[in-house]
């Protein structure tokens, strides 16, 4: 079985222009998918458990990285500034360099608002910034 | 680009930008106030969600160091400062580049914005390394900068007399954006000087006028490199820029900007 290692899974955007592409120098990812549920037992229903019906759906994504290139970091603000949606998904890598997409069937994308920064500049040699994305709308 | 080449800038319309003195961290943080925006109307089961606010801030530490401590040396926005100046008086702030850590020569201006002081708090032991942390709360819509090098204006003289004058941190101090040149004046009435220069510091330089030109130029052209001058004496000159329909002019030696009438 082949097993996906946590380097392989990457997040993707295209910080609101351009093609979408893995996010620079990425290090944790989450993606989150919620379903949400109702639960629609009646009189009618048999016994004591709820039963539960999906009726929405929703997906949220963050990403954590080392980005210290200052157009890297102008560009979340602006994608902030303009809070509108903008391509945000995930794909599987071949190996541990993020650079070469495999498993087609593994890739996922839609649109999402950057509802959430931050850029951390510590007293020492790195950057982080941590973006949380609202998925809005499904994925395709 | 490290993390602490990433410098906070100050100031109030009275004081002066100044970075924090012994920082420590320093973060940007901003979050958009989102509502769900799916109607009947909605195909499928995936929710919708639209922006409906914006909200940023800005929070670090720094060390606390004093302008009567005698072994302190770090120049810049001291605790004494924010306590002067958050009176409930509005901060701009600048997110800049520069060039090494413990240079304070921008390289690359991030953003700015307005902001007010919204908490102070200084953490103090039984040992030294007393600090302080600040959360500066955004006012308005932050400004990206525009890509590229951080500009600063010079002015140069001819050398080996002179050296460049940096103005640009006067323009930096006073939040000036967008300077146009319009012209400049050479006072200089005895000496045989052909051009001046003012140069930007992203490789762009403008002649602007020569000798000859006494009083106000126009004439802007750029050129590929200093202009040198044929002689070796000191030029005294004096630049005019123009910023929201004001004319001004910075004294190339103190550094002072006037407003000015032709």
């Amino acid at each position: 079985m082949n097993v996906i290692k946590g380097q392989n899974f990457r997040l993707l955007t295209n910080m609101g222009a351009g093609s979408i592409a893995a996010v620079p120098e990425e290090t944790n990812v989450s993606i989150t998918l919620t379903g949400n549920t109702e639960d629609t037992t009646t009189k009618d229903t048999e016994g004591m458990f709820s039963q539960e019906d999906i009726v929405s759906t929703a997906w949220s994504a963050q990403v954590d990285t080392y980005q210290a290139d200052p157009e890297q970091l102008k560009a979340i603000l602006s994608v902030f500034i303009a809070a509108t949606p903008i391509a945000v998904g995930w794909d599987q890598t071949a190996g541990s360099q993020n650079s070469v997409a495999q498993n087609a069937n593994f890739k996922r994308s839609g649109q999402a608002l950057l509802n959430d920064f931050s850029m951390q500049f510590d007293d020492r040699a790195i950057v982080t910034t941590s973006l949380q994305f609202q998925g809005t709308g499904a994925l395709s | 680009m490290k993390g602490q080449y990433y410098r906070l800038f100050l100031s109030t319309a009275a004081n002066p930008d100044k970075v924090i003195a012994a920082a420590k961290t320093m973060s940007l943080h901003g979050s958009l106030q989102t509502q769900e925006s799916s109607t009947k109307d909605t195909t499928g089961d995936a929710l919708e969600y639209e922006a409906v606010g914006q909200s940023y801030d800005i929070s670090g530490s720094a060390l606390m160091v004093h302008t009567d401590d005698t072994e302190s040396t770090v120049e810049g926005m001291l605790l004494e400062d924010f306590i002067d100046w958050v009176k409930n008086q509005s901060l701009y702030w600048r997110i800049c580049l520069c060039n090494s850590v413990n240079n304070r020569t921008i390289t690359r201006e991030i953003a700015y914005g307005t902001c007010k002081c919204t908490q102070l708090q200084m953490q103090g032991q039984n040992r030294q390394n007393a600090q302080f942390s600040y959360t500066l709360q955004g006012v308005g819509k932050p400004t990206i900068c525009p890509p590229g090098d951080y500009c600063t204006l010079f002015v140069t003289k001819h050398v080996p007399f002179s050296s460049s004058i940096d103005v640009g941190k006067l323009v930096v101090n006073q939040f000036l954006r967008d300077i146009e040149i319009v012209g400049i004046s050479i006072n200089d009435t005895v000496q045989t000087c052909n051009d001046v220069a003012i140069a930007i510091s992203n490789g762009n330089y403008y002649l602007i006028g020569t000798n000859t030109e006494h009083g106000i130029t126009s004439p802007k052209g750029v050129v590929n490199g200093f202009v040198t001058y044929p002689d070796e004496q000191p030029l005294n000159a004096t630049v005019y820029v123009l910023f929201d329909g004001t004319y001004y002019t910075i004294d190339a030696t103190t550094g002072e900007l006037e407003p000015y009438s032709f």
